[in-house]
């Protein structure tokens, strides 16, 4: 059995104590991402612009692992509005995924990170 | 796949509906910890004493079965107050994982299951192929 190996965003320094992502055989965990540009940490206001940042994000990653979106297993959504929010990630989440879905979770949560963040977003994926 | 529950050395806390860990195949799953000592329940001060307690726990857990901190791949963080105490736990993770540390998320929320707790740390860990059998 091979050891878990750290995978990071190529150019960007990655300053926080975890892995942004972690590849282990077949499985990447990807950490929680945010709607911030992962060069400047600029975000924007939106729900839908910070949901399609954080799956850029997770795309950029999941394709540094070595494989891609649609081998996503499963997620969890972290949303500080998910009553007024929860139809404006959605529209945006399927620009991302179709045909078979992964399995999900949204939870309402009080605060994230920094304020003005609205999303954070974890998940497991497989590869080939 | 055979699925073990996991019981640290410290043992069962009575009031608890659910397992200290599951074991499934090679992947453990632990509860969510908090900084609140295993046996007298007491919460420690601060944010870096709850980490390093919440820490010591789950690291019990992992031992239990067989595995150690590096086997962990994910770590869930939930803060009460994140913008205030995202360092003081920053520090004491970096200590806990010095280097190539797990997959991460963390958020805050608007409370834990008693006043006074900061935080709460749930974990996947892979754990070596005999470990524990």
């Amino acid at each position: 059995m091979s050891a878990p190996r750290t995978v990071s965003l190529p150019g960007v320094t990655h300053t926080l104590p975890f892995s942004p992502a972690l590849v282990w055989e077949n499985l990447v965990f990807v950490s929680g991402q945010v709607g911030k540009d992962p060069m400047t940490d600029a975000f924007d206001e939106d729900i839908a612009s910070q949901t399609r940042q954080t799956l850029s994000n997770i795309k950029a990653l999941l394709e540094a692992a070595g494989t891609t979106l649609d081998k996503t297993l499963r997620m969890t959504i972290y949303m500080t509005d998910m009553q007024n929010e929860f139809a404006g990630m959605n529209t945006v989440f399927k620009e991302f995924f179709a045909g078979t879905l992964p399995a999900r979770s949204t939870v309402g949560i009080s605060h994230l990170a920094k304020p003005g963040l609205k999303i954070e977003i974890d998940l497991v994926a497989y590869r080939d | 796949m055979s699925r073990q529950i996991i019981v640290p050395a410290t043992g069962l806390l009575p009031h608890r509906a659910y397992s200290p860990a599951v074991r499934v195949g090679n992947t453990l799953y632990v509860s969510g910890h908090t900084g609140s000592d295993p046996v007298t329940r007491e919460i420690r001060s601060g944010i870096e004493s709850q980490t390093r307690q919440a820490f010591k726990n789950l690291q019990d857990v992992v031992e239990a079965a067989g595995g150690t901190m590096r086997d962990v791949v994910k770590v869930n963080i939930f803060m009460t107050d994140v913008a205030n105490d995202l360092e003081g736990m920053n520090k004491v993770f970096r200590e806990v994982f010095a280097e190539e540390p797990p997959a991460r998320s963390t958020v805050g929320v608007a409370h834990l299951a008693r006043p006074g707790l900061l935080l709460e740390i749930e974990l996947v860990a892979v754990l070596p192929e005999e470990a524990g059998r």
